[in-house]
């Protein structure tokens, strides 16, 4: 199982072929988003989008390891995402819109009133206010396991919803600046952010809680509980600490410790088997795939009047990376995260050097890909692929609402993946660490460190030369080849059929 | 013409290797083997009426990405005797000796001529020497990605011979440097005399037997031309006046020692 030119040429004729006609029109009226978006069936979407993220949840997820408090984590995660996805959809709190949780950050758009960029941005804004404070002095309280922080970001614009097609496992899509930026703001010192762009909708008395903390960035400031209460009431928000709390309290009972079951896994972690009975704590390789210059390009894309276009691009790209991931290399595709793809590798079991070499494998082979859609489709040449990758103890489960539970895949290889992935230019592959030294020394060869990234960067490794250069470790062990003749000669350091062994002699030079 | 360590052949007989008896018959079975392994390679005969086998190596490698190697195999004139000579006759690979190329033309430097795998009485040779040419030119791509030759590969020059030998003699460094004046033909040693080497034991039955295969393999001129910077370091260290007069000695015998291998 790897990476081959002519099967992923052949895939990516095949998506383009049978991709259809896409159409993209302005969402003028309210819809359910998860029946209307498809692939081709897409809507320009004005909204804000709001990123909210508690980073603890990724460290204890692996650095616990007593069991019960393991298994307190899965439970506080389970009833944080259920009470927060509660909080942005209620009708009687915010109506937000839930797109999903990237691990324990939710990401979620607020798009109604249709075009009424106000009570957009303030519904927003006010969110990011209730989280923090829901964070601080509900949830807190209830686990005591740690001291839950959160951070958020928020901006708003024009993002264009479509979503992965697959029925069953529907993912809404959301690509533009503000679905784009709002998760980069996202700080790690525990602040809630806007863009200038949603301070300008705010109305005065809530651009007077933001101040300017970077250029085009604002930061809010903290509440008391009398003033957070006072603009929910203004607004016509209609939560409160106690009802959370209570709410809270009933999902403690209806999800107790004892029904809480985690275990490692042998055999290809099977998604929708998962839920709070049976989550996976495994050893594994988290990989990271982003377009570098993707936003920008549907940018120019929309000035031009090719959105279609480019939206036949994006899907294309996304099918084939997620294809990479799970039958060239036999992993999990946990999520699309707008025009990123998150991979899961965690076979051959608490086999890390194998883990390693895989994920570097699939990581080039993406750049590959990357490369035969770049020669398939025109006017494309500036778009690049980041590729971030690290290992390490992650949680794997589908928690939350019962009818919308969220896939997760948690810990701090992911979080690190993730931000070698960030911090990558387009043609990069990143890797932590736990990856670069689990390698060969011929596979760790390409790879440099970089203080600027912190991580091991090789730039323009794909899947030609990584196995040229797994070829030559046959050679350096003195094993050989194999070799078989024809009209294409065929050379593989790994057995093939009707290829014979093949040893060669030491070369020699005057 | 040259072979893979730029040794010469024999004089070329008046009629042609194809054209004699064995000679016929071996091309008419190498022609088959061709068609079935290497269907891209052709005959040719060149004006002067070698042999030539053209065309091109499509190498694939595990990804399925193929790379064109276009290659010219010329035939020794005393084919299947002598082994034949690859050629890379394309500009992707610098023909560097870093490669294990020979010359600036492309000359393919499979193998330290004593370490030569070549059978004049296998039929499979030619398939086999292909395979090794193959093989040579998928190091070649590797070492455009890592700039490092892959795998072991002899040390350029007189290095290389002195490792065969140093082999040869069990990898005992110490006595191959005993030796070296013997191999460089500076020192006469019979048979009777106490071995270089300093067991104590008559030279005839120590390493006589041994100096002899190595000769025989290496061939004297390559023997002499590879132990004489040894000579050179030993006799200019240890007596200065006696070491430029044995070099004078050892280069007037190159000059006129100098006889194709055989």
């Amino acid at each position: 199982m790897s990476w081959n030119i002519n099967t992923s040429r052949a895939r990516v004729e095949e998506y383009i072929q049978n991709m259809g006609d896409i159409y993209i029109e302005p969402l003028d009226r309210e819809a359910n988003l998860d029946s209307l978006l498809t692939p081709t069936n897409c809507r320009d979407i004005y909204g804000a989008h709001v990123y909210a993220q508690v980073s603890n949840f990724a460290c204890l997820a692996s650095s616990l390891t007593d069991e019960d408090e393991y298994k307190r984590m899965i439970q506080a995660l389970h009833i944080y995402q259920r009470e927060v996805a509660r909080i942005v959809e209620s009708n009687a709190i915010f109506d937000g819109f839930r797109v999903h949780f990237q691990g324990s950050k939710l990401h979620a758009l607020f798009y109604r009133p249709i075009r009424n960029p106000r009570a957009i941005a303030t519904r927003a804004v006010l969110l990011q206010l209730v989280l923090k404070d829901f964070v601080t002095n509900v949830f807190n309280p209830a686990f005591s396991i740690d001291d839950f922080k959160i951070a958020g970001g928020t901006d708003i614009g024009n993002a264009i919803g479509t979503s992965n097609g697959i029925k069953g496992d529907r993912e809404l899509l959301f690509i533009g600046s503000p679905a784009n930026y709002a998760a980069k703001i996202v700080s790690d010192d525990w602040k809630m952010r806007l863009t200038e762009r949603v301070y300008a909708e705010l109305p005065a008395d809530l651009q007077n809680l933001c101040f300017e903390c970077g250029e085009g960035i604002y930061q809010l400031i903290g509440l008391h509980l009398i003033a957070l209460n006072d603009l929910l009431d203004k607004y016509g928000i209609g939560w409160s600490r106690e009802d959370s709390a209570s709410r809270i309290e009933s999902d403690k009972a209806s999800s107790p410790l004892s029904i809480i079951k985690f275990s490692s896994a042998d055999t290809l972690i099977r998604l929708d088997d998962l839920s709070i009975h049976n989550s996976k704590r495994v050893e594994a390789a988290s990989v990271f795939a982003d377009v570098s210059g993707f936003t920008r390009y549907i940018d120019h894309a929309e000035r031009d009047g090719r959105v279609t276009d480019a939206l036949k691009v994006f899907h294309v790209i996304r099918r084939e990376l997620a294809t990479v991931i799970k039958v060239d290399f036999d992993g999990i595709r946990i999520q699309y995260q707008g025009d990123r793809v998150q991979g899961l590798l965690h076979l051959p079991k608490d086999d890390q050097s194998s883990i390693a070499l895989k994920a570097v494998r699939m990581a080039a082979a993406m750049q590959s890909s990357m490369g035969i859609i770049k020669q398939s489709l025109w006017g494309i040449q500036e778009l690049t692929l980041a590729v971030g990758v690290d290992f390490g103890t992650t949680l794997v489960s589908k928690l939350g609402q019962h009818a919308y539970r969220d896939r997760i895949c948690l810990g701090e290889p992911v979080e690190m993946a993730a931000r070698n992935e960030e911090k990558c230019e387009g043609n990069q592959i990143g890797i932590g660490s736990a990856v670069y030294d689990a390698l060969p020394k011929q596979v760790q060869a390409p790879f440099t460190y970089s203080r600027s990234v912190q991580c091991y960067v090789a730039t323009d490794l794909d899947a030609y030369k990584l196995g040229l250069i797994e070829d030559a470790i046959a050679y350096d062990h003195q094993k050989g080849v194999y070799v078989q003749p024809g009209a294409i000669l065929k050379i593989n350091s790994e057995e093939v059929p009707n290829a014979q062994p093949f040893r060669p002699a030491r070369p020699y030079a005057p | 013409m040259p072979n893979h360590s730029g040794q010469r052949g024999l004089t070329r007989p008046k009629a042609q290797w194809y054209e004699r008896g064995g000679g016929a018959r071996r091309l008419v079975h190498d022609k088959a083997l061709i068609a079935a392994s290497y269907p891209n390679l052709s005959y040719q005969k060149a004006a002067d009426g070698q042999m030539l086998l053209v065309g091109e190596l499509n190498i694939e490698v595990n990804c399925g990405i193929i790379t064109k190697v276009p290659i010219r195999i010329e035939f020794s004139a005393d084919y299947p005797s002598s082994e034949p000579c690859a050629y890379d006759i394309g500009d992707q690979f610098e023909h560097i000796p870093d490669r294990h190329f020979f010359n600036a033309a492309g000359l393919c430097c499979l193998w330290l001529y004593p370490d030569s795998r070549w059978q004049p009485d296998d039929l499979s040779g030619l398939a086999n020497f292909l395979t090794e040419v193959a093989v040579f030119f998928h190091r070649q791509l590797i070492y455009d990605v890592t700039r490092v030759w892959p795998g072991p590969a002899r040390s350029h020059g007189a290095k290389g011979y002195q490792e065969f030998m140093c082999e040869m003699l069990g990898g005992d460094e110490k006595l191959m440097h005993s030796l070296a004046p013997v191999f460089a033909d500076v020192s006469t040693v019979g048979p009777q005399s106490p071995c270089p080497c300093g067991s104590g034991r008559l030279y005839g039955i120590c390493h006589h037997s041994k100096v002899r295969e190595i000769e025989r393999r290496v061939g004297k001129q390559f023997l002499v031309a590879s132990f004489l910077p040894i000579v050179d370091e030993m006799v200019v260290r240890d007596n200065p006046v006696l070491g430029r007069l044995l070099l004078s000695v050892i280069s007037l015998r190159m000059n006129t020692s100098a006889k194709p291998h055989d």
